[in-house]
């Protein structure tokens, strides 16, 4: 395989997960809970358990010990989300190195790739199983392309899939060479499928045990009626269908809420949550992975998930070394910092944000007043907006001090940075700010504040979600920009709501100004997830309503996007068409230049890091790493190598 | 009886159903909130008809109501996956038994120190004990729940969230488990305790005076009797009677007082789960818990009606 370089800030002291270590002559070890279930005669033997060549994976700094229970701790009754999807979860074809550099085979033992980057061949691992001991092979890939993505009635109007290129998706062909061989081609080349793979988009390729499944498919069980009428909540083999396999419809929860599903993950539910506040997992016997020494993988014997309502109890539970680990502690830094100087079992790692910026600050260009709408698209007046802003000082309130002022743009360690993109426009300068907003809206009313285009007295919307665990603090960066804004004459009123009214007000069009997060920072996250760098993308809400004329959804709020946003839209495709990265790259830096001239988003400042606190307990955490949505949150970290120490 | 359950039950689902959006905008803003955004159109819709929200609001009422009636199926909760009525019945007996230790104390505290606040009115006790008791209603409870759970970690070394330890959270019924569950449950009962004894003691005390200054009082006292049962004998169990008469909102009163209790304190009782389901427009397990609670109020208060006749003989000559 290639691998990849693209240096970061960081050079991480992470082994690379050995690939080439040939696993055939190791004796493998497995944990005393599963030798005693051996013992009994109710597992067979580890070396029949694991694939003939498991997945080697290096542990970060010591090989572990077997055995313990890990606590994640997560607010509300979504445990996967809560935080369960990015430690038991997460099993793709292939994975991100620990030090996020290039793709590693996972599920997939190795691959080869046409010159015209449209076919792919995958090798699997010949005695690899499901965790109920079944064999996982070829078939299991087939029956999600044919019998899932290519089945009408369980995917609606033609495959779609987030893998899955838009243009073309009809003529996607999977070929089974054999057990343990399946070939994709493509209609279009499709240089990143591989990134695709790895991230969260990829994980339906391994997440559909046939054997376990069929029984609820309508052309493999002519009796499924059957099962439906036994079913709560389902109406049809479609319904019932989704429900086992938690998906395509992707309502994930079904994962930690149906227990004896097959899986490929290294822990799966015994218990669910729903009368008490606690959900357990327990190891799978048959997961594909081993250490450097032969121990099958994971170290941990058992994951309890806690639920609870309210994030403060979550973080006293924490410092008082109730939990080993969460997600999002949210805004409690100091407290966090302070416990562990007093001698409270935590240690903190940092989360170095993948992230181009704090914050994106978007002006809906499909915006439903015409006179807004136009304002909002005169790049002059973007610029005023921004030249308004005091960077440093919200740096200073809100981030305590971490950071500097930028742009949303890759970052300077990226292959992918633009200068122009990443600083043009982030000095405080209220006299060019109104400067540039005389050119676009110079009239003001007898109150001093700006008119409107059309001469109407002028009052903005900016509309912020206030309850994302991860946006503790917008409310307050909208607030200082409010007044930022009035000191240029610009009146902008706050509005804070909830996130689920929050997507009901982007897909009604309901928009005017917003704020997001920042995507598109470290390595190629830029071309991976460029909905900041690229008009009509999901969460470009600067050009809400060209998104859904592209996905075709949301009729009333659709805007069929000019020619010239058309015309980038289709450059964009290119990018991922590319055979190298090296000309990956080359494209992706022609369309940032473009974003760069068009200066589609405002931004505030570069992240500093996140900071993730974990139990003294736990070994192998590294004391930083690359955190982001792209490589799966926690799941970069491997936590099938993490250990209780005892 | 019934027809007022069967308007509740209306009122409750329409309620449910004003908030804009649906348990499928919810389930997508999870999904967005956690950088899974890439969540296509149709699979919004085709999981609104996978869940039959679709449907206009008195057709989902319809089907809803026929269920229960026809075949006791509350519906089925979409955040869990499971039948609402197995989520609402796990939560209850638990909740049941926080309700009853907290009726029992705030019974156990009130019902003495208001007869002797009576009493001994304007007696340093007497302030004592009402100063105590209207600190007790005044201070939050999310408060004092926080403040108990910060004692108990800074000066006991652990903090007593939750009803059990981890090990027994999930494990079967046991002594130790019971005894587990007593360590953690007098934090909730006192707290929850505490803010029902002051309007209690208060009651106590105005209705006791009331009944000792009567002449059926004197006269007793003329005629000598010792004074403790001159009290209890006639004076207490007419005084008794606004207690009894509120029973009945006793049960959804508690239940509802202790959402916020539960959710600081992470208590496995329905509260949460009632909280939760509003939050997440999981709306079969909204309603049924409304239901429930609803039922539970119009049967309490036939409870209260027989429990005075039973008490008090002027009602039943009325």
């Amino acid at each position: 395989m290639r691998k990849f370089s693209f240096v970061f800030l960081l050079t991480l002291l992470l082994a690379l997960m050995g690939t080439t270590v040939l696993s055939q002559d190791m004796m493998y070890n497995e944990s005393p809970m599963l030798a005693a279930q051996v013992e009994a005669g109710e597992l067979p033997a580890v070396e029949e358990r694991l694939p003939s060549n498991p997945t080697v994976v290096t542990p970060l700094n010591e090989v572990g010990q077997y055995g313990g229970a890990m606590r994640v701790g997560f607010v509300g009754d979504n445990p996967g989300w809560g935080g369960m999807w990015y430690v038991a979860g997460w099993e793709n074809l292939v994975s991100w190195a620990p030090d996020f550099s290039g793709i590693v085979p996972n599920i997939a033992e190795s691959w080869e790739i046409s010159d015209d980057v449209r076919e792919y061949t995958f090798h699997l691992r010949e005695g690899m199983k499901w965790s109920d001991g079944e064999p996982f092979t070829a078939d299991d890939i087939m029956f999600y392309i044919e019998d899932v993505l290519f089945n009408e009635e369980l995917t609606i109007g033609g495959p779609t899939a987030d893998w899955l290129p838009r243009e073309g998706a009809d003529e996607f062909t999977a070929e089974k060479i054999d057990d343990y061989t399946v070939k994709f081609t493509f209609a279009n080349p499709y240089g990143t499928f591989l990134f695709t793979l790895a991230q969260w988009n990829g994980r339906h390729m391994t997440w559909f045990p046939k054997h376990w499944l069929s029984q609820y498919h309508a052309d493999y069980n002519e009796n499924v009626d059957e099962l439906v009428a036994q079913e709560d909540g389902v109406e049809n083999w479609v319904g019932l269908f989704n429900k086992m396999a938690s998906g395509p419809t992707d309502d994930t929860n079904n994962y930690f809420n149906i227990i004896g599903r097959p899986l490929l993950f290294p822990w799966i539910p015994s218990t669910v949550l729903g009368g008490n506040t606690q959900m357990n997992m327990v190891r799978n016997p048959y997961y594909f992975k081993v250490d450097t020494e032969g121990n099958q993988l994971p170290y941990i014997d058992e994951l309890v998930g806690v639920s609870y309502q309210d994030n403060e109890a979550r973080t006293l539970a924490m410092i008082n070394g109730d939990l080993d680990y969460v997600k999002d502690p949210g805004d409690n830094r100091i407290l966090y910092f302070d416990a562990m100087d007093s001698g409270a079992p935590i240690n903190i790692s940092a989360a170095i944000s993948d992230g181009g910026n704090t914050n994106s600050i978007q002006f809906n260009r499909n915006t439903e007043d015409p006179a807004i709408a136009e304002m909002f698209q005169d790049i002059n007046f973007r610029i005023g907006m921004s030249y308004a802003i005091n960077r440093e000082e919200i740096i200073e309130i809100v981030h305590l001090g971490q950071g500097t002022p930028a742009q949303v743009a890759p970052l300077e360690s990226s292959p992918l940075y633009n200068e122009q993109l990443a600083t043009q426009y982030v000095e405080y300068d209220v006299d060019s700010a109104n400067e540039y907003l005389d050119m676009v809206i110079p009239d003001r009313g007898d109150d001093g504040y700006r008119l409107s285009p059309d001469g109407e007295p002028m009052t903005l919307i900016f509309t912020v979600p206030n309850n994302l665990s991860y946006g503790s603090n917008w409310v307050q960066v909208a607030e200082l920009l409010i007044g930022y804004w009035d000191a240029v004459g610009v009146r902008v009123q706050l509005n804070s709501i909830a996130d689920d009214q929050f997507t009901e007000q982007y897909e009604s069009n309901n928009i005017q100004i917003t704020m997001y997060t920042g995507e598109g920072g470290a390595g190629l996250t830029g071309m991976l997830d460029p909905r900041y760098y690229v008009p009509g993308e999901l969460f470009g809400l600067y050009g809400n309503g060209w998104y859904f004329w592209y996905v075709n959804s949301q009729e009333a709020t659709q805007v069929e996007p000019p020619e010239e946003i058309q015309a980038i839209r289709r450059q964009f495709e290119e990018v991922g068409r590319q055979p190298s990265q090296e000309a990956q790259v080359e494209a992706m830096k022609e369309i940032l230049q473009i974003a760069a001239d068009n200066f589609w988003v405002i931004g505030i400042s570069r992240p500093g890091p996140g900071f993730q606190p974990y139990n003294t307990r736990i070994g192998n955490q590294p004391s930083e790493w690359i955190a982001g949505w792209i490589e799966g949150v926690q799941k970069i970290k491997y936590p099938e190598q993490w250990y209780i120490i005892e | 009886m019934l027809l007022t359950v069967w308007v509740i039950s209306i009122i409750s689902f329409v309620l449910i159903q004003l908030p804009p959006g649906d348990y499928v905008t919810n389930l997508v803003s999870e999904m967005m909130a956690q950088g899974a955004d890439k969540i296509s159109p149709e699979v919004v819709s085709a999981l609104r008809e996978q869940y039959g929200l679709n449907d206009p609001v008195y057709v989902q009422y319809f089907k809803w109501i026929r269920n229960i009636v026809l075949e006791g199926d509350f519906g089925y909760s979409l955040t869990f996956k499971r039948d609402a009525v197995e989520i609402i019945m796990e939560r209850l007996p638990m909740t049941f038994i926080l309700t009853s230790a907290s009726v029992i104390f705030i019974w156990a505290v009130a019902l003495p120190v208001g007869i002797f606040s009576a009493v001994k009115q304007y007696s340093i006790a007497d302030y004592v004990a009402t100063f105590v008791g209207f600190i007790g209603l005044a201070v939050p409870n999310f408060l004092f729940a926080l403040i108990l759970m910060y004692l108990s970690y800074k000066y006991g070394g652990k903090a007593l969230i939750g009803l059990f330890s981890e090990q027994y959270a999930n494990a079967p019924w046991s002594w130790d488990k019971f005894l587990d569950l007593l360590n953690h449950l007098w934090i909730p009962v006192i707290i929850i305790g505490t803010a029902g004894t002051a309007g209690l003691i208060r009651t106590m005390r105005a209705n006791l005076l009331d009944e000792l200054n009567r002449p059926y009082v004197d006269a007793a006292r003329a005629k000598g009797l010792p004074e403790t049962r001159l009290i209890w004998k006639y004076p207490v169990r007419y005084a008794l009677n606004p207690f009894v008469s509120t029973i009945g909102w006793v049960l959804p009163q508690l239940v509802a007082g202790e959402v916020i209790v539960s959710i600081v304190l992470n208590l496995p009782t329905s509260g949460p789960v009632l909280f939760n389901a509003l939050m997440d427009q999981d709306m079969f397990v909204a309603a049924g818990f409304i239901l429930v609670l609803s039922a539970l109020t119009v049967v309490g208060t036939f409870i209260s009606d027989v429990l005075l006749a039973v008490l008090d003989p002027r009602i039943r000559l009325a």
